[in-house]
């Protein structure tokens, strides 16, 4: 049977090309139909370096680090990198590095996965280790609350092989409070630095498992992420296996201490922002977890840019750009607290759908601290699109900003070419959501075809 | 004229963007130079509600609905009827809406005992209610449609009071009887998030307005070009509505 759902997946594979719909899980869909244990029999022989990530926010730029980091070390990964991260788009990953006899001739996988895909795609992968990153609200029309997302997470882990490992961020309350309930053996990454945290509005309150009092914190360095200890009964974060320590930022990238051990590694990378410091974090941690040697995990760190959408550097009509999604409030903050750090003139172009992927719901929008990153950014021009530009435009205009200002294009190929024209000196800065962002990829292609 | 807002819990109910209606008040009175305060409620807070002109109550997880209702009953529920039934204008949204009811049932057949201010009842579904709705209304001699983002499983009956609204598109109160919301007074319950006052600016100035002329009297509010609001409104209506 495992021949047959692998060639009815790349037959499938094959026409997708063909028709040019990206085909990032369909061919998985289709197989998955055929055979429901296909990811399990393709999985099979593979028995070191399964990595599964998850979390809110940063499993794509984590799962790409690590990937990195396996390929650099000269394994053969295979990697969801089209961030197709549920089941079938994990099925889709295995039917297209596997032969036509369904025998996958690699020596690793990193996948990110869904939460709420969690339960089944480890009871099929039987990952070596697990990375959670961070929970924050995402798609609430989707999956309920945020407690409720996290429970089912951790159930998911009890179903763990007995000796893999669960790498979880100390930092963040609701992922650490994961490993005081699971029989794995588990190791932490923090940040333990006096650098200034990013004031945002999306902060989840974590009450103390054992007395359910607040939280109450030494440090925030974004969101509900810092150190943060209970006042009635002392609990605390766990301590870190791995931390980072003397970070440094700038538009060029990231510079830090990571402590390990009795060691000592100075991490430089080419990525932006807080939020990836727990991303290469999370990355590094594994990748000494998985046994890899240092100068390698380095070296991989060190050439790693980022995929399509994740500040992807490019130019519109020869105007600078840089591209990132969002597609939460604080993954929404954290960019504009990067672009505010720049210190340079910005216009933005701000791309809102509510197709499914997205989440139906666009009421996040005004969980964000627009008003903070207004107030201490100049920003000449922002043009509104997609499915809820009137949405985006609406929450502008209450955040303070000038509605002269505002140019509403539902069309993102009317959109950016308009930011593109309005722009001089600026920097453009373009966030699409999740859908939007393919479509502003589609525009990218078309442009480079042109030339 | 200054308009005394108090935020119900800001710290425990948060969800779905509710936090943009304190937004929308506070920028509507700005823009037309009322002066305006933001009290947060907390759960140390034990004055009455005499201070406070316009009282908003948003929506939590269970856990959090749990801590409030608790809360209500036994530290504030008293002072806040008093206020209530004395004029003082309330909105409140999805759970907050709810705990003003006279019980919550859950699928196990328990009842949760709600304030009793409202003659409305919450029986708890097996079905989200997910989606965008538009509904209709006729508040304060005004007819217009008001959209919002409703995602609750309770379904919400009226007993002999006012519903906010006719559901045009969504389930509303309870996805049976076309209502929405229920009026008291001036206490005004919805299911819309979207966040609901941005998105219908009509329905923020009847709040501010009725907030205003209990404490001074007659109240004219300044017009405000909203037609950024109309637009997004209008974009809306014409996406799900089908003609
Ligand atoms: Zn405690």
């Amino acid at each position: 049977m495992k021949f047959l759902g692998v060639n009815i997946g790349k037959l499938i594979n094959i026409s997708c090309k063909i028709t040019g719909k990206g085909g990032t899980s369909l061919p998985g869909k289709i197989a998955l139909k055929y055979d429901s244990k296909l990811i399990e029999k393709l999985i099979g022989p593979i028995k070191n370096n399964k990595v599964i990530i998850t979390g809110t926010n940063g499993k794509t730029t984590t799962s790409g680090l690590i990937a990195s980091i396996l390929t650099t070390a000269g394994k053969s990964v295979v990697h969801n990198k089209e961030g197709a991260n549920m089941k079938t788009g994990i099925a889709t990953a295995l039917i297209k590095s596997s032969n036509f006899l369904g025998n996958l001739q690699k020596d690793a996988t990193v996948f990110e996965v869904d939460e709420a895909n969690m339960p089944i795609v480890i009871e099929d992968v039987k990952p070596n280790i697990v990375v959670i990153t961070n929970f924050f609200r995402d798609q609430l029309d989707r999956y309920g609350e945020l407690d409720t997302t996290v429970e089912k997470v951790k159930k998911a882990l009890l179903n763990l092989p007995q000796d893999s490992i669960v790498l979880l961020n100390a930092d963040e309350p609701f992922t650490a409070s994961i490993g005081d309930e699971i029989k794995s053996k588990v190791f932490y990454y923090g940040i333990e630095d006096n650098i200034e945290g990013i004031n945002s509005s999306s902060f989840e309150q974590k009450y103390c498992p054992i007395c359910a009092h607040k939280y109450e914190y030494k440090k925030i360095y974004y969101g509900q992420l810092g150190d943060y200890y209970c006042p009635n009964c002392g609990k605390k974060r766990p301590n870190p296996n791995f931390k980072a320590t003397n970070i440094f930022l700038n538009e060029d990238g990231i510079n830090f201490n990571l402590y390990y051990k009795d060691k000592i590694f100075t991490v430089k990378s080419r990525l932006i922002g807080l939020y990836n410091v727990y991303n290469l974090l999370a990355a590094i941690s594994a990748g000494i977890l998985l046994n890899i040697d240092f100068s390698t995990i380095l070296k991989a760190i060190e050439s790693y840019w980022p995929i399509e959408g994740r500040l992807q550097k490019t130019k519109i009509k020869s105007k600078r750009t840089i591209i990132n999604l969002i597609k939460n409030p604080i993954g929404f903050e954290s960019t504009l607290n990067m672009l505010s750090q720049f210190n340079k003139p910005l216009n933005l172009l701000i791309s809102i759908n509510d197709n499914y992927a997205d989440g139906r719901d666009v009421s996040w929008l005004w969980d964000v601290n627009l008003e903070s990153f207004l107030s201490k950014t100049k920003v000449n021009y922002i043009v509104t699109s997609g499915l809820r530009a009137e949405d985006m435009a609406v929450r502008l205009k209450y955040a303070g900003f000038d509605i002269k200002k505002i140019k509403i294009i539902n069309s993102i190929e009317k959109a950016l070419d308009t930011i593109a024209d309005l722009t001089e000196e600026e920097l453009i800065a373009v966030l699409p959501n999740y859908t939007s962002l393919y479509d502003v990829s589609k525009y990218l292609k078309l442009q480079e075809a042109k030339k | 004229m200054k308009l005394v807002v108090g935020h119900m819990y800001p710290d425990l109910l948060n969800l779905y963007g509710d936090i943009g209606n304190i937004v929308a008040l506070k920028k509507r009175c700005e823009w037309r130079k009322i002066e305006i305060e933001i009290k947060p409620i907390t759960l140390d807070y034990t004055e009455e509600f005499t201070d406070i002109d316009l009282l908003f109550l948003g929506g939590g997880s269970d856990r959090e609905q749990k801590i409030v209702s608790d809360d209500l009953k036994n530290k504030k529920g008293k002072n806040l009827k008093t206020a209530i039934e004395d004029g003082l204008t309330v909105l409140a949204i999805c759970g907050g809406y709810q705990l003003l009811g006279e019980y919550y049932q859950t699928l196990a057949g328990s009842k949760l005992e709600g304030l009793g201010i409202l003659k409305a009842w919450t029986i708890a579904g097996n079905r989200r209610m997910i989606g965008n709705i538009v509904i209709d209304t006729n508040i304060a001699d005004k007819n217009f449609k008001m959209v919002g983002f409703e995602n609750h499983s309770g379904k919400t009956f009226l007993e002999k009071m006012e519903p906010l609204g006719k559901v045009i598109i969504g389930n509303g109160n309870n996805g049976e009887d076309k209502t929405e919301g229920c009026i008291y007074k001036n206490v005004y319950g919805t299911y819309l998030h979207g966040p609901v006052l941005p998105k219908n600016p009509e329905f923020a100035d009847i709040l501010i307005e009725t907030a205003l002329k209990r404490k001074y009297g007659k109240v004219e509010l300044t017009p405000l070009d909203d037609s950024l609001e109309q637009q997004a409104k209008q974009s809306l209506i014409e996406r799900f509505v089908k003609k």
